[in-house]
């Protein structure tokens, strides 16, 4: 008896077991399906992605615009003024600074160059060296070239680009100058030397990162019939400026000065390779 | 509640996935455009809740429909150097001024209702006390 009634429970559970199962797939899914309906989860899923893109997109463009936000762009025209000014007075002050550090530096030389020939070798040397890298004044034999926009009216000009003396130009004429000897060179007062870049930054020309304008005073010092000729050439230099109007005129001096490169000079990452 | 939950996840997706992107200089004025069409149309769509007349369908092509547009005048004003922006800039800027107002004046009167309610209901208890 017992026994019949443990193997009855066990068929009922199995059966139980079974039949449930099969239903319970079918059922999970139209609970599913009310569950989503009643809670309206597909409306808010497609709400959802309307708030995902303002978000996403709002988000994005505060990244943008907070970084953007520069210096230039966020400062007015007023306040650029007042940090050029400052950054001028301050330029000004460091270059008298500069000056007076020199001054130190060439009396220790003397004082030096006084005591013993061989310190006094030394300093000529290092007079010499400075004086060929271009942080002396030199003065000697020359030419004289000034150069100016032309004045030409616009109708009768080829192009308004071709009058205006543009940083080509003048790399030109220093390349043309170093061909023909010239030992030292400077335009607007501002030396060149082998670093010296010349380039065009919008409406004005940098020389050693100074700007400089029309109208050009360019000084080098060498042989004065040489220098002038290689710019006199037929179909060189003063030709091509003479067709545009671009007004040049060169004379020659029996001494001039070209005053030194009043930067600052030195390797950061190169070095001297020891033999 | 389940509604909250998911759109707060959907919002939290957005603000991981617009921290790392930054949009080109360029191309900023057309999604600035889209910002105000996207904001223009959630308060359209809080005004439409309030009346009880919200449909979904109407609510999410607006959102996109108007971002769309905008973006497309933005990109004609530029072909054309003319600041067509400024149009959808306006439209979509007066429209939520009087969106807003509508939502006020709803809260308004609800709010109003609400007081004089419960005046009424106070005052009946009282009467009901006394006798």
């Amino acid at each position: 008896m017992l026994n019949d009634k443990k193997i009855r429970k066990k068929i009922k559970e199995m059966t139980k077991d079974k039949k449930p199962i099969k239903l319970n797939k079918i059922e999970k899914k139209e609970k599913a399906k009310d569950f989503i309906q009643k809670n309206g989860i597909l409306q808010y899923t497609l709400l959802g992605l309307a708030v995902f893109a303002l978000v996403f997109v709002f988000v994005a463009q505060l990244n943008t615009v907070s970084n953007t936000k520069t210096i230039v762009q966020g400062k007015r025209e007023a306040e650029l003024i007042d940090d050029l000014t400052a950054l001028k007075i301050e330029y000004e002050e460091l270059k008298k600074e500069n000056k007076k550090n020199l001054e130190i530096v060439e009396e220790y030389k003397t004082n030096a160059s006084n005591n013993s020939s061989l310190i006094n070798s030394m300093s000529e040397e290092i007079n010499k060296m400075a004086a060929l890298s271009g942080l002396k004044d030199i003065k000697g034999e020359g030419i004289v070239i000034t150069l100016d926009d032309s004045d030409m009216a616009i109708s009768e000009a080829i192009s308004t680009e071709s009058m205006l003396v543009h940083d080509t130009d003048l790399r030109a004429i220093v390349t043309e100058l170093n061909s023909a000897g010239a030992e030292a060179i400077s335009i607007n007062g501002q030396r060149i030397l082998s670093s010296t870049a010349i380039r065009c930054v919008g409406p004005v020309i940098q020389v050693n990162g100074v700007k400089v304008a029309a109208p050009f005073n360019i000084k080098a010092i060498g042989n004065a019939k040489y220098l002038e000729s290689s710019l006199n050439i037929r179909g060189g230099i003063v030709d091509g400026f003479e067709l545009y109007g671009v007004k040049i005129n060169i004379t020659r001096e029996k001494s001039i000065t070209v005053n030194k490169y009043d930067g600052k000079l030195g390797f950061s990452k190169a070095k001297i390779v020891e033999e | 509640m389940m509604g909250i939950i998911i759109i707060l996840m959907f919002a939290g997706f957005g603000l991981i996935a617009g921290m790392n992107l930054i949009v080109p200089y360029a191309i900023s004025k057309y999604v600035a455009v889209a910002i105000l069409a996207f904001i223009d149309s959630i308060f359209g769509g809080i005004v439409a809740n309030m009346k009880k007349s919200f449909d979904l369908r109407v609510f999410l092509s607006g959102f996109f429909g108007n971002a769309l547009i905008a973006i497309v005048l933005v990109f004609l004003g530029e072909r054309l150097n003319v600041d067509i922006y400024l149009a959808a800039v306006i439209v979509f800027s007066t429209r939520l001024f009087s969106n807003f107002s509508i939502i006020r004046r709803i809260a308004l009167d609800k709010t109003a209702e609400k007081i004089v309610n419960s005046r009424k209901a106070k005052e009946e208890k009282e009467e009901t006390n006394d006798v």
